[in-house]
């Protein structure tokens, strides 16, 4: 098994307060598996994935090694950001309402996607973007390349930049909070959509608050509090039996009506 | 007890004329018995949040009406205050709804003293009172809106809505946008309050979980109607509206 | 937020020049040498020196004095006449914008004819209609600006009104005046102060460019913009009089233009935050 991600005591200190946000986190992702982090705000999810990212802000100071396929993603060099970023890892915005031009057709959009990164004719891109589509799983897939993106729902949407990122063949995906901005009907098949990313050898990283979220994905989770991971364990196992207090703080709190109803 | 009878909200699509109005609330015919607690789900465009603005007196209906115990509360010309100390409205995000001025004190006794005719001292003491019952330090009282954490916010504006000791509270999405782990203390809060208060909740959520944990009778609204009114006592089968079901799935792993 | 603030050069340099004109126009008849009236025909154009620190002009009166007082009454008009129009333009444009419907459509249709008038035209049709004097300046400046004032104010207030306290405010019991006076006007004087600032700046050069042009005040008077009139018969001869008090404007508009923009950049950001 080889690793496609490691991170190596990874921690990450807000500069002005000397405040360390992330502390000493490690864990690894294996070429064509997936993991959730799990965590509320302030648990630290978020700069995990800016920093794997290369977008940690400038207020932030990381330490330790991201390393992807043996290169640390910390202090890469500007060459080969290029080269990696965009093509071997991309990510999927938590808004898909925003993350598109208005005023291009979609199918426009993905096709700009394909002429840069590939050297296929204009016919082949036309059917790798339907292909793309229908594994990410959109029907009437003609019919979304002829739309316009405020013609089409969120959760269409976030499917749209997940057959984007399926195009681009990367090895490893990151997607933070991808379902947060959308509907509560739109979220399963969002997710969904994710699972079929997985089942097709992509690697996975899903950043999400949502416990029910992380039970569909169903892959590892780890459970992050304060900068730290509290538990890592399988979704399944996590749902049925947490181990960790805060776990299943957690676990209750996000079911409620499954755990809490006579509770005061 | 409160009536609601026909209540229609018509708003004017601009540009198609006089004739051509869109109905965010078609008709509505909604019954609240005292000390209980409802939800209302629906999906975004439904009219929940029209009707919560109807129903607290923030706009008018263009047709239809609502009783509270048999005395209609449509304000007929001017502002009715009266309307206001009998139901009150939560809002959604606990920040924005709070002016970022004002002290939390100063937040708290205003409803005090626009509806209430009571003393400086029994203000204050009253202002005390609640920051107590919202589980709130009282050091909190000088800080603005701003110095608070979400789940603080959300207990300040708990704290105004409630200082008025009002008949009806109504939540429009008001848990949404918080942490779980904060949403929860804030709706066991809120059950333990209705115990002590007496009065009746209207939870008007999406997210059928958290309708689900503060309710036992939940409406769905769609297209500006009640479709269907369930008494949910853990059984999630009494739900037979096709959009019921689908909000059910989705939180189903 | 004060530290903050006065840690941008802009800023101190505003205000630095602020307090060098308030300072000149409070302190002008204990440090000016000389009347700025009194008229010397024999002593003309007399070279910069000891007695009169920028010379004498074409009638023999001290410069430097005249430049002092000259502050007297760019501020004194001034100050006045923006507290009018701050004054004028925050309740009509809070009212406006709360009470809404017939009253604001109003309101907004007022505002538009008068924006749509040039200051200038205005001003001389008043001036010419009631005649000179300090008070007609101030009045023609505040028939001529209203409009703006009152139009930004309103700007500003349907911004804050759309926010949730505001509707929170309402189910509290509070009714528009309390809206107005207790929400609205604390969140939206910030971006107003700042307006008024670059405001005073755009009614010195007002008052001046109406005296330059001879509109308002009495002939010989020591206002910047009318030393500026007078000078001009002395263009080629001695330019030095168009110099000194054209430079006075610049620096006291600057002042109060460069505290505004950058009292605006402080504010600003704290309030898209």
């Amino acid at each position: 098994m080889n690793k496609l991600l490691e991170i190596k005591d990874l921690s990450i200190t807000l500069k002005k307060e000397n405040w360390e946000v992330v502390k000493n986190l490690n864990f690894d992702l294996n070429a064509g598996s997936s993991l959730t982090l799990l965590g509320q705000s302030g648990s630290g999810k978020t700069l995990t994935c800016k920093s794997i990212l290369g977008v940690l802000g400038v207020q932030f100071s990381p330490s330790g090694e991201i390393l992807f396929e043996g290169h640390n993603l910390l202090n890469l060099p500007a060459k080969t950001r290029g080269s990696i970023y965009g093509s071997q890892i991309a990510m999927i915005a938590q808004n898909p309402m925003t993350a598109f031009d208005p005023s291009a057709k979609i199918g426009r959009q993905m096709d700009e996607t394909l002429r840069i990164h590939t050297k296929l004719s204009p016919a082949e891109r036309h059917s790798r973007c339907l292909q793309a589509l229908n594994e990410a799983g959109l029907t009437r897939e003609e019919t979304v390349m002829e739309s316009y993106p405020f013609m089409l729902s969120g959760g269409m949407l976030q499917r749209v930049m997940i057959a984007l990122a399926l195009m681009t063949d990367a090895k490893l995906i990151i997607a933070d909070e991808p379902t947060t901005a959308l509907d509560v009907e739109n979220r399963n098949a969002t997710v969904d959509a994710f699972v079929r990313l997985r089942e097709r050898g992509t690697a996975v990283l899903l950043v999400t608050h949502d416990f029910m979220v992380a039970a569909r994905f169903g892959s590892r989770v780890l459970v992050m509090k304060d900068g730290k991971i509290v538990e890592d364990d399988s979704a399944d196992n996590i749902l049925k039996n947490p181990k960790h207090p805060y776990t299943r703080e957690l676990l209750s709190a996000s079911r409620l009506s499954f755990y809490g109803r006579e509770e005061v | 007890m409160l009536e609601a009878k026909g209540l229609k909200k018509l708003y004017a699509l601009k540009g198609k004329g006089a004739q051509s109005q869109m109905p965010a609330v078609n008709g509505v015919d909604i019954t609240l018995q005292d000390g209980v607690s409802y939800a209302l789900v629906g999906e975004s465009g439904s009219g929940k949040s029209t009707l919560a603005k109807l129903l607290t007196g923030l706009i008018s209906p263009s047709e239809g009406d609502f009783f509270l115990d048999g005395k209609s509360l449509v304000p007929k010309n001017k502002v009715d205050k009266s309307l206001h100390s009998k139901i009150q409205l939560i809002l959604q995000d606990g920040k924005s709804a709070l002016d970022p001025h004002f002290t939390v004190y100063d937040s708290i006794a205003e409803p005090i003293r626009n509806l209430l005719s009571v003393s400086r001292l029994q203000e204050k003491e009253m202002v005390l009172e609640l920051m107590e019952r919202m589980e709130l330090p009282a050091a909190l009282l000088k800080r603005t809106s701003g110095e608070l954490s979400g789940g603080q916010q959300k207990r300040v504006c708990i704290a105004r809505a409630i200082s008025v000791s009002p008949r009806i509270l109504i939540f429009d999405e008001a848990v949404s946008g918080l942490d779980v782990i904060v949403r929860k203390s804030i709706l066991q809060l809120l059950k333990r309050l209705q115990q002590e208060q007496q009065c009746t909740y209207l939870f008007i959520t999406h997210d059928i979980d958290v309708a689900l944990y503060i309710a036992n009778h939940i409406f769905v609204m769609k297209d500006g109607r009640i479709a269907e009114c369930a008494v949910y006592d853990g059984d999630v089968t009494v739900f037979m509206h096709p959009y019921s079901k689908l909000l059910l799935e989705s939180i189903s792993p | 937020m004060f530290r903050k603030v006065l840690r941008k050069p802009q800023v101190v340099l505003g205000l630095i020049i602020i307090c060098i004109v308030l300072f000149a126009a409070i302190a002008a008849p204990l440090i000016a040498p000389h009347n700025p009236e009194t008229v010397n025909i024999s002593g003309k154009y007399v070279a910069p020196c000891a007695e009169y620190p920028l010379g004498t002009d074409q009638l023999g009166r001290c410069e430097f004095s005249r430049l002092l007082y000259g502050a007297r009454y760019s501020i004194g008009i001034t100050l006045p006449t923006l507290f009018i129009l701050a004054l004028t333009g925050l309740v009509l444009g809070t009212l406006s914008a709360c009470k809404g419907g017939i009253f604001d459509k109003i309101m907004t249709i007022l505002c538009d004819i008068f924006i749509a008038f040039p200051a200038l035209v205005a001003a001389i049709a008043i001036i010419g209609l009631l005649g000179n004097g300090l008070q007609n300046i101030a009045f023609a400046i505040v028939i001529s600006m209203w409009a703006w004032f009152t139009r930004m104010v309103r700007s500003y207030s349907v911004l804050e009104m759309g926010k949730d306290y505001i509707t929170a405010a309402r189910i509290a019991g509070c009714g528009t005046a309390k809206i107005v006076v207790h929400h609205l006007f604390p969140n939206i004087m910030p971006q107003y102060l700042v307006y008024l600032s670059t405001g005073v700046a755009s009614t010195i050069l007002m008052v001046s460019s109406f005296a330059f042009l001879g509109l308002g005040l009495p002939d010989g008077i020591s206002e910047w913009g009318a030393m500026l009139n007078e000078a001009r018969t002395g263009l080629y001869s001695h330019p030095e009089f168009l110099i000194y008090p054209g430079l006075c404007i610049l620096i006291a508009t600057a002042g109060f233009n460069l505290f505004g923009e950058a009292m605006r950049d402080v504010i600003d950001p704290e309030d898209a935050s």
